[in-house]
């Protein structure tokens, strides 16, 4: 049960897969305009995340080694596109806020990194737990940047105005460099917080950092082990 | 790596597998599509209804075809006993792409309303506040061709610019359609 719970805990910060280990970060730059657009991308991406988990983790006997990754691919793009479609008919405003980073949720490495460095190698009760956990970390990764962007930049909070009415907003943060600027910043909380709980941070740059390391030629040369 | 290939194992099962996890997620798509499809359409025609509302407030909405550069233009007649206006949905492109605008024109060539559909390309909270009502009250009035230089957004040039270009453009069909 401790496992479970570690296995949820960890996307939020240690592994945080924005903050952490920097994956997903165009439509997390691009997205995080307003709160409302973060929360609606982390829901869609941890649906889309759930699912692909669970069925990869299903299937991670089934599948053949050699046609992997096109089944993965497959399984997520249904994911996505019934995501999407589910969204144009209960949800066209948000479905229309997000634009192309909702289909682009497919090749989102988030969700491939998780099934081939996770789900195709655990129980489908420990893959849905990680799927909900890293979703739940990208989402609020997302929520925060959207909440701190959108106050700075529009005055206001999930579209309710705050400071909007007196204070000329910073139009810059809703901009792509406030987004750098929020993105470092939070990276910096995380790895603080991170190091708070005695754990160093996350190689996210070499080679072994990578979620897909374990099936990857090169992670698995001697070359690679040499980085290490 | 010097091995001999299994056919059985190294090339039907892995293909047959991927064959039915295709067909099973195309099916599970169809199914969605046929659950969704009714949903989406009620949800776009409530919203286009909406917005016609907004421009002319009328009983009725006939919907009437013009060719107009050789393309068969779709527009509104707005019906509330006695022709109230005409309506167009026109679209130019704005910062960072189209900018779709519904002009209502009433009968005597004076715009009596426009709502911006789409803006949703345009930069947030710059280019987007054209969808401002305190904007877009400005067009009410006018007629003939809006001035190119006028009634632009500081620092929102651009979508400013994509309005005037549509709201424009649709005076251009009611001239047409007039005659």
């Amino acid at each position: 049960m401790s496992s479970l719970r570690q296995e949820f805990s960890k996307g939020l910060i240690l592994e945080n897969p924005v903050l952490r280990l920097v994956l997903g970060t165009c439509p997390t730059l691009a997205i995080s305009t307003a709160a409302i657009n973060g929360m609606g991308m982390g829901v869609a991406a941890t649906l889309v995340l759930l699912g692909s988990n669970v069925v990869i983790s299903l299937l991670r006997k089934v599948i053949p080694d050699r046609v992997r990754i096109p089944a993965y691919i497959t399984i997520i793009a249904g994911f996505v596109s019934i995501v999407q479609m589910l969204m144009k008919a209960y949800l066209p405003t948000l479905d229309k806020a997000l634009g192309i980073y909702l289909p682009l949720i497919v090749v989102n490495c988030i969700i491939l990194g998780r099934a081939e460095g996770f789900a195709s190698k655990n129980s489908v009760l420990a893959s849905a737990v990680d799927a909900i956990g890293m979703g739940a970390g990208f989402t609020a990764a997302l929520v925060s940047m959207g909440i701190i962007r959108e106050f700075l930049g529009a005055g206001t909070f999930f579209s309710l105005p705050v400071t909007s009415q007196f204070i000329e907003p910073i139009k810059v943060m809703v901009l792509p460099p406030g987004g750098f600027f929020v993105f470092g910043i939070l990276i910096a909380v995380a790895n603080s917080l991170a190091r708070r709980k005695g754990r160093k941070p996350v190689d996210s740059l070499g080679c072994h950092g990578c979620a897909g390391c374990e099936a990857c030629p090169a992670g698995q040369s001697e070359e690679g082990k040499l980085n290490e | 790596m010097e091995r001999k290939i299994n056919v059985l194992k190294d090339i039907v099962i892995p293909t047959v597998t991927l064959l039915i996890i295709c067909v099973v997620v195309t099916a599970a798509l169809a199914a969605t599509n046929w659950l969704t499809q009714k949903q989406m359409a009620e949800k776009e025609f409530e919203k286009k209804k909406e917005s016609l509302e907004k421009v002319i407030a009328a009983g009725d909405y006939k919907e009437q075809e013009i060719e107009h550069d050789g393309q068969k233009i779709k527009y509104y007649e707005a019906i509330d006993g006695e022709l109230k206006g005409y309506i167009f949905e026109t679209s130019a492109s704005g910062y960072g792409g189209a900018v779709s605008v519904m002009t209502g024109i009433q009968p005597d060539g004076k715009i009596a309303a426009v709502v911006i559909l789409d803006a949703s390309k345009e930069t947030k909270g710059i280019g987007d506040r054209i969808t401002n009502p305190a904007y877009l009250e400005q067009y009410k009035g006018q007629s003939g061709q809006v001035d190119e230089g006028a009634n632009t957004i500081t620092g929102a040039t651009f979508s400013s610019k994509a309005v005037i270009k549509a709201v424009n453009s649709a005076l251009e069909l009611f001239d047409k359609v007039k005659g």
